[in-house]
């Protein structure tokens, strides 16, 4: 019960932006025109939280995400080359400001749908910050009913709800919170609560005209004593080349869906157990 | 008001969706006679979940074959297998990709190997 109460209080809140939204453009259209603040990030993540990018109208991108296994077996694994997961990504802009998605990620062979929406733009001498949307649903599939005799199709589900929120501080750097809950109907470790909360920090430092430095980090809030589960920490670096946009980065996750990264990430920096990963984007 | 409509939709079928299960709720107890044996309770684990890559000859870089006792038993011997399907470390971790095996059939395995890897 408790959390259906938190739940219709995050979705009043974003009803009530919604409509200061409309509200706010209608006023602008017939006075002063627009001034938003362009391409706080470039990619449609900063490094793994989604960031308050979106796609265009009737554009297609598609992200090609790979994470390599631990770098800490060296030659043995190429450094992780032999272990990495996969993740395709297709992102179909209904219009500037909803984006629907499809993806299929080889970590747990999870199959997710999003839906990402604009509900506020940052403008000059306007509102001072940008408020995107973000829910998905996710299917494990993964989950083998050899293994776990009572499985039923509703523990394969998982939840995001997101609400990320964007500055461009100045033209070079942009930052981001990420409120967030999550849900998975199956949790592999006993401890831990099905609900989960977090808090998403990232931020880009643009360090030339193509390229530029990112990082985000996963607080979680509710994780289970003793959880073999670490907080997501993620750097890496955005190349733009054309229609491309290419993400290097290494990261303590190595799964790529927002329950993945903040839930389940095992990798710990301080023992070199990281992983590298891309992120390539490509729009149609 | 679209948008709107859309919100509640998506909040309503989450509300409902969400159910609360852990690895216990959804494993059953193992009762073991005397001893674990490979035949009757390790030959299923490893034919359910290894040998779709540790298949004869082995596929997608896998290095062995798990199809015979022989098999597994020397993989459990020099190969570490104990270890890698009780990491926790994803991508050491065996099944590679995840998820983990439940615990209650790790321990069967550790359990087999504790016994002295009986056959049969």
């Amino acid at each position: 019960m408790k959390y259906t109460l938190i739940f219709l209080t995050l979705f009043s809140c974003l009803f009530l932006s919604a409509q200061e939204d409309d509200l706010l453009s209608e006023i602008d259209t017939d006075s002063l025109g627009y001034n938003y603040a362009t391409a706080a990030f470039k990619g449609l993540k900063i490094v793994n939280i989604e960031s308050t990018k979106l796609v265009a109208e009737k554009e297609m991108t598609l992200i090609v995400s790979h994470r390599f296994g631990s770098i800490e077996n060296g030659f043995d694994s190429f450094f992780g080359l032999d272990d990495a997961v996969t993740r395709l990504n297709f992102v179909y802009g209904v219009t500037d400001a909803i984006n629907i998605g499809v993806s299929r990620s080889s970590f747990q062979k999870i199959y997710e749908t999003s839906f990402k929406y604009r509900l506020v733009r940052q403008k000059e001498n306007g509102f001072p910050f940008t408020i995107v949307g973000f829910n998905s649903i996710l299917v494990n599939t993964a989950l083998e009913k050899e293994n776990l005799p009572k499985l039923e199709f509703k523990d394969r589900l998982g939840y995001t709800v997101q609400l990320l929120i964007s500055k461009k501080v100045s033209t070079k750097l942009s930052l981001e919170l990420a409120p967030t809950f999550f849900h998975d109907n199956f949790v592999a470790y006993d401890e831990q609560h099905n609900s989960q909360y977090a808090i998403g920090f990232g931020g880009r430092q643009k360090l030339g005209k193509r390229w530029s430095i990112n990082v985000d980090y996963g607080w979680h809030l509710n994780r289970a004593d003793n959880s073999p589960f670490k907080n997501p920490l993620s750097i890496g670096f955005d190349l733009e080349t054309g229609g491309h946009v290419f993400q290097m980065h290494f990261s303590n996750a190595q799964a790529m869906n927002t329950n993945g990264f903040l839930g389940q990430a095992t990798g710990d920096w301080s023992d070199g157990n990281i992983y590298f990963g891309f992120n390539l984007s490509r729009v149609f | 008001m679209k948008k709107t409509t859309i919100l509640y939709t998506l909040l309503i079928s989450t509300l409902f969706c969400c159910s609360y299960s852990s690895e216990d709720d959804l494993t059953e107890d193992i009762i073991i006679e005397d001893f674990v044996n490979y035949e009757d309770n390790i030959k299923s684990i490893i034919d359910n979940n290894c040998i779709n890559c540790h298949s004869n000859p082995p596929i997608n870089g896998a290095p062995m074959s798990l199809i015979t006792y022989n098999d597994v038993k020397n993989a459990v011997e020099n190969r570490g297998l104990i270890s890698r399907v009780s990491s926790t470390d994803a991508a050491f971790g065996m099944p590679f990709g995840g998820p983990r095996l439940p615990q209650n059939l790790i321990d069967l395995v550790i359990l087999w190997e504790q016994e002295g890897l009986i056959e049969n």
